[in-house]
């Protein structure tokens, strides 16, 4: 049932570029938390999560990515 | 010389003449010590992430120049001194900036237009297979 997932990187690489200015893109690799999603999870391959981590780190630290999202405001 | 780029947040109160003379403050700091400016790109007010300093909102400021490493802990410092600036990072880069090339502008108008179809689809897909992924892990727990 499980099929196997392609790298959304690997596969396009031209749209899908990995940047720590671009929150837009790294939206996608966090969850409502604003916790990373593992690899098993979204399928990206392991060069591509290691660049993911370190620019959703990078996001945060410059605010451009929460650390967490308040979840008692809800 | 290495190639580097400076992104720092300047708290939204300095606006026109006043976030401009912090922008060459910095601009100059480089040339000053034998480094070259390539792009100076001005993000413009953006929602901040989480509040820094009180403050909700900030101005965006992009610097991509090369310099000798050390002045980069010099402009680090100073900008962690000055109180205009909220935040700063600063990151190697691998080669020398491309100033022929356009330069992608991550914009709050971008996140509205383009490309939104696509991502929706996308967004989806990592839902649903996100369900079956998870299942799946389970139960090779058990």
């Amino acid at each position: 049932m499980a099929r196997r997932k392609i790298c959304k990187f690997c596969e396009n690489p031209r749209r899908m570029s990995i940047d720590y200015k671009d929150p837009k893109t790294l939206r996608k690799f966090i969850t409502e938390q604003g916790k990373i999603i593992p690899r098993r999870i979204t399928g990206t391959c392991a060069r591509h999560q290691g660049e993911l981590t370190s620019a959703i780190k990078r996001a945060r630290n410059i605010a451009l990515l929460p650390y967490t999202f308040d979840v008692t405001d809800n | 010389m290495r190639y580097y780029e400076n992104l720092f947040i300047v708290n939204p109160g300095y606006e026109d003449d006043a976030l401009q003379s912090i922008k060459d403050e910095y601009a100059n700091f480089i040339t000053d010590n034998g480094g070259r400016i390539y792009n100076v790109e001005d993000w413009g007010k953006r929602r901040l992430a989480y509040v820094i300093n009180k403050q909700k909102y900030g101005t965006y400021v992009l610097m991509e120049f090369g310099v000798d490493g050390a002045v980069i802990r010099e402009l680090e410092e100073s900008q962690r001194l000055n109180d205009a600036v909220l935040a700063q990072l600063t990151v190697r880069l691998d080669e020398e900036p491309d100033m022929t090339k356009e330069h992608k502008r991550y914009t709050d108008e971008d996140e509205d237009e383009e490309e939104e179809t696509d991502s929706d689809e996308e967004a989806e897909d990592a839902e649903e297979s996100d369900e079956e992924e998870s299942e799946e892990a389970d139960e090779s727990d058990n």
